[in-house]
């Protein structure tokens, strides 16, 4: 039955043309929308007062925000001051201001010192306030290795202000425990030669003291990235000429 | 007794759900009122730390209230925070919205400087007298808890590989390298909230970071507020400061701070 009379009204709006069709859909439109239109009044008609609560709950707040501040403001009585004492207070104020950036001004060193950062592996290397090179550098990777007998190891490059200790050429690593267990090999004593590794830290090496060096690295493609033990790596031309600029006593910021 | 039989008989009349949507307009709105006077409430306790700050009240020069001293005045006092931050041997941060930037600080050496793309200061830090300025701003302010959408270490814990075989099949490529969208907030001391985000958000995944981030600090904010009025506590205000950087500092800098770390502000001079 439905059907049937889904069927005669397409019929009946394929024979029809396109301009017939439009004009009953706005007829339909308009008569609709007029009804909810007048809903719409009788609505606002019967609860305004309700609505104009509902704005006036919202809005009195809101008001009340705004004019209390301008009122704390208005409160606060003017300070009135004479030509002269404005030139004294002034003068003051400039001469302690000086005064204080001088001080933070002799904060930083004026010779070499290092800037590290650990977040995008890149290195700065500074005299007084003038920048001489920024490049790619190699820190921690944050990995925290763990062993069977409860051990472990974090590699991670510290944070704060350092001093370079010592500087070395032609270093030799020493290999700790955990560059053994890393591999997966067994820890030989403290002194076997095993342990002692040449050339695989470079031409130079910077002590920044408990165990952490500036040094070089033959994983030349893994420079910007987090993958040392906690040491600082820099390619060659960079290790001389740090090496060459810092002296031992030298500042190095790393964050 | 008559008034209360004109209000029984209004609700008899209105009918008991029109009486009940009366009474939760006046709830809503002494809840409104409550959190529209919060910020004079905050304004209050401003002038009470400066006035229970005696050796300062006493050394502070009331010619410096002068409006014209307004800019001078609040460079001193942040010069004189950058100072007393020098004193501090850890990472610590600042923030001037006069030059538009942010820096990290060792020692008094800065070590890190970003140019703010863009920053919104809270209205109410406009009102704040030079008095109440200095007594806030000349200090290191105290980082009293950090909250971020990205991690402040990324650590990564690998087991000892057995033998030699093992240890060649977990050697890959650095894993720290995911970076997620970074969306910091920082509640100071004096109960300032600083918003650090990251300048520029490509994808849906950056926004929805961010909504989500947003959201739960909000309904967090609402729950306390309205905790607060059923409880019949004085509402509490946190003037904001947002503050947009690029996402590689961002991460630099939330990494770099510490747990207890300080913060010198300097405000734009909107006076």
């Amino acid at each position: 039955m439905r059907i049937n009379s889904i069927n005669r009204i397409f019929q009946q709006v394929k024979t029809m043309k396109l301009a017939e069709v439009i004009r009953i859909y706005i007829n339909w439109f308009v008569s609709s929308s007029k009804e909810t239109t007048k809903k719409m009044f009788l609505f606002l008609k019967v609860n305004l007062i309700l609505i104009l609560v509902i704005v006036l709950v919202f809005l009195i707040p809101a008001c009340l925000r705004f004019v209390l501040l301008q009122v704390k403001t208005i409160g606060i009585n003017p300070v009135i001051l004479n030509q002269e004492e404005i030139a004294v207070t002034k003068k003051k104020i400039v001469q302690e201001t000086k005064l204080i950036n001088e001080k933070l001004d002799a904060r930083t060193p004026k010779s070499f010192y290092l800037i590290i950062n650990s977040s995008s592996n890149e290195f700065s290397l500074y005299k007084g306030f003038q920048l001489v090179k920024t490049d790619k550098c190699s820190t921690g990777s944050y990995i925290l290795l763990k062993n069977s007998d409860q051990q472990q190891w974090m590699f991670k490059t510290p944070k704060g202000e350092f001093k370079i200790k010592s500087k070395t050429t032609s270093p030799v690593w020493k290999k700790p425990d955990w560059a053994f267990i890393e591999e997966g090999l067994p820890v030989p004593s403290a002194n076997h030669d095993s342990r002692f590794e040449y050339g695989v830290l470079g031409d130079y090496a910077l002590n920044l003291g408990q165990g952490y060096l500036i040094h070089g690295t033959l994983y030349q493609r893994f420079l910007g990235l987090p993958v040392t033990h906690g040491c600082i790596r820099l390619n060659d031309e960079n290790l001389e000429l740090i090496y060459n600029s810092l002296s031992v006593g030298s500042k190095v910021y790393i964050y | 007794m008559r008034l209360f039989d004109k209000l029984s008989g209004y609700f008899q009349n209105t009918g008991l759900a029109v009486s009940i949507i009366y009474i939760s307009l006046c709830v809503i709105f002494v809840f409104l009122i409550s959190i529209a006077i919060a910020p004079l409430q905050k304004l209050n306790e401003f002038e009470k730390i400066v006035n229970s700050d005696s050796l300062f009240t006493s050394n502070y020069d009331n010619n410096w209230n002068y409006s014209e001293f307004s800019e001078m005045v609040k460079y001193k006092a942040y010069k004189e925070a950058m100072l007393k931050l020098s004193k501090k041997d850890s990472i610590q941060l600042s923030v001037n919205l006069n030059d538009s930037s942010i820096g990290l600080y060792i020692n008094g050496v800065n070590i890190h400087q970003v140019h703010i793309k863009l920053f919104k200061q809270d209205n109410l830090l406009n009102e704040l007298s030079n008095k109440q300025y200095v007594k806030i701003f000349s200090e290191p302010v105290k980082i009293s808890s950090q909250n971020a959408t990205i991690i402040k270490e990324p650590i990564v814990v690998r087991q000892a590989p057995k033998d030699t075989i093992e240890a060649a099949l977990i050697a890959t490529e650095p894993i720290t390298l995911t970076q997620n969208p970074a969306f910091i907030f920082l509640r100071l001391e004096y109960g300032i909230d600083l918003f650090i985000e990251q300048d520029s958000n490509p994808d849906f995944h950056d926004n929805w970071v961010k909504f989500s981030h947003y959201a739960k600090f909000n309904t967090s904010k609402i729950l306390n507020s309205f905790f607060r009025f059923i409880t019949f506590k004085k509402q509490e205000y946190y003037p904001t400061i947002t503050i947009k950087i690029p996402a590689t500092d961002l991460r630099a800098i939330y990494r770099a701070l510490p747990q207890n770390a300080f913060v010198v502000i300097s405000l734009k001079n909107n006076k």
